[in-house]
């Protein structure tokens, strides 16, 4: 918002206007939030709504956004039920990727490593008890086994564990080539306490969500090194660069490799739609859902309502939490070998 | 308060409705209006351009 309108405001129709942004605090609440988005459409007749956080309240605001016409843009949602729920809501658009892509991305990753000879076939996987870990897990299970890998450790923790020693000793007992973690950022922290600690070092480690973080790297230092993690970005794209720099400026620290910049960049799509077809709410979302955008990720083009220009899995390498995977997309990094601890 | 008195409070008042009436409409043309319903737990962030946006527009 303070971008666009230090820019003088969106082109409308010929005319540039300013942007003026009614909020209001949803509480976490899902109920307060619907009841929210209904009050600005209805009495403070808000031109477009900006999305609710998490993909719980974007499913729950779902039908809302719809009944009222307005284009939802889910840019924190990440569910494998999105393409039943935009062909449902043609409004409604994705742009993290499906969980399914995130698990292919660590799936290919592994296999390429493995066919170079980096690692070997044996995997130990962690997941915290909760839907996101056992989304995760049964997909990677699936794909692991699909592509010959052997998960000789396979376990899930509660949510909220604080201490980690327990499940990390038993997989670090089954000598695996890689450990894979689909846990929350404070896991994500106490495991890599934790491996540091036992001196636990496969070859490839995966945590996450959280490695990308610049707190991760912020803590861990020279320890962060390899590691990797969901998300990431190309950290030599001219639109990255200038944008983590200007995130230190305008909120003075640095913006996650994940969300973040999709989130940036999703707003990117909304002001170019509405600067191509004018306020009329129908036809931003027909241009949302078919017109080509250039923004600080590089060119964004949905597909069937989901933004495909994302990274599955990203690495720790030097300052840079780079994307590795998919390993055909534009600017990724080949990974590289995790020291030891 | 005088007669004259309270018909010149009572015009300055009409003056003012009048202004703000006019100047509303104008407002809603000038700017692009965009809601948002989001948590907010951390208070103590920094006063960014929306956020002021919005105090002017409450104010």
């Amino acid at each position: 918002m303070k971008d666009v309108n230090d820019a003088g405001g969106i082109n409308v129709g010929g005319k540039k206007m300013k942007v003026e942004v009614v909020e209001y605090d949803d509480r976490s609440n899902s109920e307060e939030m619907i009841k929210a988005v209904e009050r600005l459409a209805t009495q403070d007749k808000v031109d477009f709504i900006l999305p609710p956080w998490s993909t719980g309240m974007n499913l729950a605001a779902a039908p809302i956004f719809n009944k009222l016409g307005y284009p939802h843009l889910a840019v924190t949602a990440n569910t494998n039920q999105a393409p039943q729920f935009t062909k449902r809501w043609p409004n409604l658009t994705f742009w993290l990727g499906l969980p399914s892509q995130l698990v292919d991305g660590i799936v290919e990753t592994f296999s390429k490593m493995q066919k170079d000879g980096k690692i070997g076939k044996k995997i130990a996987m962690i997941a915290v008890a909760d839907q996101f870990g056992i989304e995760q897990s049964t997909a990677a299970r699936e794909g692991l086994k699909k592509a010959g890998f052997e998960l000789v450790y396979d376990k899930s923790y509660p949510f909220g564990s604080q201490d980690m020693q327990p499940v990390l000793k038993d997989a670090q007992a089954a000598n695996p080539d890689v450990l894979i973690a689909f846990s929350y950022p404070p896991d994500t922290f106490a495991i890599t306490d934790t491996m540091k600690v036992l001196a636990f070092n496969p070859k490839a480690v995966y945590l996450g969500v959280g490695t990308a973080f610049p707190g991760y790297k912020g803590k861990f230092q020279a320890s962060a090194e390899g590691v990797m993690g969901v998300g990431g970005s190309d950290a030599n794209l001219k639109g990255i660069k200038w944008y983590i720099q200007h995130h230190k400026e305008v909120m003075g620290k640095e913006p996650d490799r994940r969300a973040s910049p999709i989130t940036y960049a999703s707003l990117q799509v909304l002001q170019q739609a509405i600067e191509r077809v004018g306020k009329d709410r129908a036809a931003v979302i027909k241009e949302i859902n078919t017109g080509s955008f250039e923004t600080i990720i590089g060119t964004v083009k949905l597909k069937d309502g989901q933004n495909t220009n994302i990274w599955t899995v990203g690495q720790w390498q030097g300052n840079d939490f780079f994307g590795i995977a998919p390993t055909n997309k534009a600017g990724a990094k080949a990974p590289i070998d995790k020291p030891k601890w | 308060m005088s007669r004259k008195q309270n018909y010149v409070a009572a015009l300055a008042a009409a003056a003012v409705t009048a202004a703000f009436t006019f100047a509303a409409p104008a407002q809603a043309q000038d700017t692009l209006k965009i809601g948002w319903a989001i948590s907010r737990p951390d208070r103590s962030r920094p006063v960014l351009q929306s956020q002021r946006c919005r105090t002017t527009r409450s104010g």
